[in-house]
């Protein structure tokens, strides 16, 4: 158990060590309690336009890229997780998690929580249903394709039936 | 020239205990419809074979009305 | 009307170039374009093959002449003209032939298209025809059969040298050539006075009198239409004004654009204030001061931006050192290299420095 400490910084002296990527974005986006922002579209002039999804233009309309793509977005994130401070990063386009809060918010699977199963095995219930129904009435049709003599031969076959014991 | 019809087809008999057991069999095109009584693996027992498709069989012989009459001329 | 032949030059194939006996072939096609009228009288004479000298002529224009063959043969006249192209004479008084010409070709008192066109005649049946003074002074007209040129003079009319006509066997009859036309002088041409004027006197055969300066380039005018112009020694103004390429001008949507984008940059914010500072930090330093795994401290310090602004700084700091230390002799290896190129041979220079 090492009580010993790795690092002992100040405040300074931390974000001096995070990586120049992390320092230039929190310069340009400062987090949230000193400036918020959406987590969905707006335009892109709006004071909380959020850098990592792709904001309308506020003349023409148009939906122009996002400030970071998606592979710099989840880069800073990662980063940032990293060094602790993932809270104060902006929304992610398209709401995304990672690590455990994807764990925890992300729906499983619909194929993972309610397999569909083989269509043989779908139908299994019924068809076993069918083969015990066509059995109880296996006789009746052997004596109509036969004639009465053979439920006599039938009967008679019952009667003889020797046992083991 | 088309293939020449041969006298026998084979017949696909079906188990009527539902449980999609099979047998084929060689018959004679003019044979009835045939009915067997065989052991289905499934439901361990015998049971009636039916066969899966319909087929022309047997054609019913055309009535004479004719009484016998220039029977001696068709011969030739 | 020059022949065909002449002009196939500028509008058909040389038709000296194809074989001998294509040659037919090729006349008889020319002939067959031709107008009746404009067709040679006969057959035309490769280049090579015309007469240049007047031994080979043996007749010059105004030559008296004994026609010998043909219809007209006995009469005596004078050559007309000379058909380079045929090697053959036109006579004043000769056969004709009956041609339609156009009316392009028709002469002043011409009044109808049929044209009587005078022959020509072969050298062959013509004899050149002489006077001969005899004792008594009476003048008796020769016609020489055969002749033989030997002997040359300096003709003041020609202007050219001459060969002088013989009779063959009976040499010292001569029979001079006519005296041609003289030509006449126009405004154009230079008086003789002044061409037999010498101007030029070389001094030396060693030295050149070209003037100084005088090169290659100043045959070409450097203003020239014909000069490269992707290699001009002079741009005009029009010329600089057609090279450098126009400013972009934008329109007023791109110029809005490119305001917005400008104000944009312009709020971004550069510099990082104390309290954001201060607030990111504590928490990393939080999250910091409190891991435990040795290795996580060491991807901290492998991604510590500080260690890379001072990997750069030292590897300046180094660079600048090494060429401080060392200035003196670099500056002793240029005097070093310098001083080997002087004297290094024409060979050395050319192939290297080969160590056997």
């Amino acid at each position: 158990m090492s009580s010993k400490k790795l690092f002992d910084l100040t405040a300074k002296q931390a974000f001096e060590k995070l990586p120049s990527k992390l320092q230039r974005f929190f310069t340009r986006y400062p987090p949230a309690p000193f400036r918020e922002y959406a987590s969905k579209q707006t335009l892109h002039n709006a004071p909380d336009a959020n850098p990592f999804i792709p904001n309308k233009h506020a003349v023409t309309g148009a939906v122009q890229d996002s400030v970071y793509s998606l592979r710099r977005q989840s880069d800073l994130y990662k980063l940032a997780y990293k060094y602790g401070i993932a809270d104060l990063m902006p929304t992610l386009r398209n709401d995304k998690k990672l690590f455990t809060e994807k764990y925890e918010t992300k729906p499983t699977l619909k194929g993972v929580l309610r397999p569909k199963g083989h269509k043989w095995e779908r139908t299994y219930d019924e068809r076993q249903k069918q083969i015990q129904d066509a059995l109880a009435n296996a006789d009746n049709l052997l004596v109509q394709a036969r004639g009465s003599k053979y439920r006599k031969r039938l009967e008679r076959r019952k009667n003889e039936k020797t046992t083991w014991y | 020239m088309a293939k020449a019809k041969l006298k026998t087809t084979i017949v696909q008999l079906v188990s009527s205990a539902k449980t999609g057991y099979r047998r084929t069999l060689l018959v004679q095109r003019s044979a009835k419809e045939i009915t067997q009584i065989r052991y289905d693996p499934v439901v361990q027992r015998h049971v009636l074979f039916t066969e899966s498709k319909k087929r022309k069989g047997e054609q019913p012989k055309p009535l004479d009305f004719s009484r016998g009459a220039f029977d001696w001329k068709k011969k030739r | 009307m020059s022949s065909l032949r002449d002009l196939s030059k500028r509008y058909g194939a040389n038709v000296d170039r194809f074989p001998h006996y294509l040659r037919k072939m090729f006349e008889q096609m020319s002939k067959k374009s031709q107008l009746p009228a404009l067709r040679p009288d006969a057959r035309i004479v490769e280049e090579s093959k015309r007469f240049t000298k007047p031994s080979q002529w043996k007749v010059q224009v105004g030559d008296r002449v004994l026609i010998t063959r043909g219809k007209l043969s006995g009469t005596v006249t004078k050559v007309a003209a000379l058909h380079e192209a045929s090697n053959r004479i036109y006579l004043e008084q000769s056969e004709t032939r009956r041609i339609i010409a156009p009316q392009a070709f028709w002469q002043p008192n011409q009044d109808s298209h049929v044209l009587e066109y005078p022959k020509t005649y072969h050298i062959n049946d013509v004899k050149v025809v002489g006077t001969i003074v005899e004792e008594d002074g009476t003048e008796r007209d020769i016609a020489a059969d055969k002749l033989v040129f030997k002997g040359a003079y300096f003709d003041q009319d020609y202007n050219k040298m001459m060969p002088i006509r013989r009779i063959k066997y009976n040499e010292h009859i001569v029979i001079p050539w006519p005296k041609p036309e003289p030509v006449e002088d126009c405004e154009f041409s230079t008086p003789r006075e002044v061409t037999e004027v010498r101007t030029h006197y070389t001094d030396s055969i060693v030295k050149l009198d070209t003037p100084e300066g005088y090169s290659v380039e100043t045959f070409r005018n450097p203003t020239a239409k014909n000069w490269s112009k992707w290699n001009k020694r002079y741009l005009s103004k029009s010329d600089i004004k057609k090279l450098t390429p126009p400013e972009m001008p934008l329109s007023e949507t791109k110029k809005a654009m490119l305001a917005d984008k400008l104000k944009i940059k312009e709020q971004q914010i550069t510099e990082m204030s104390p309290e954001v500072l201060e607030f990111i930090g504590g928490k990393v330093a939080q999250h910091l001061n409190s891991i435990t795994d040795p290795n996580f401290k060491q991807f901290v310090d492998a991604n510590d931006p500080a260690r890379f602004i001072a990997k750069k700084a030292k590897k300046a700091e180094e660079k600048k050192a090494l060429i401080e230390n060392n200035k003196e002799n670099y500056k002793l290896n240029e005097i070093r290299k310098r001083v080997e190129q002087k004297h290094k041979s024409k060979s050395v220079k050319k192939h290297g420095n080969k160590i056997w």
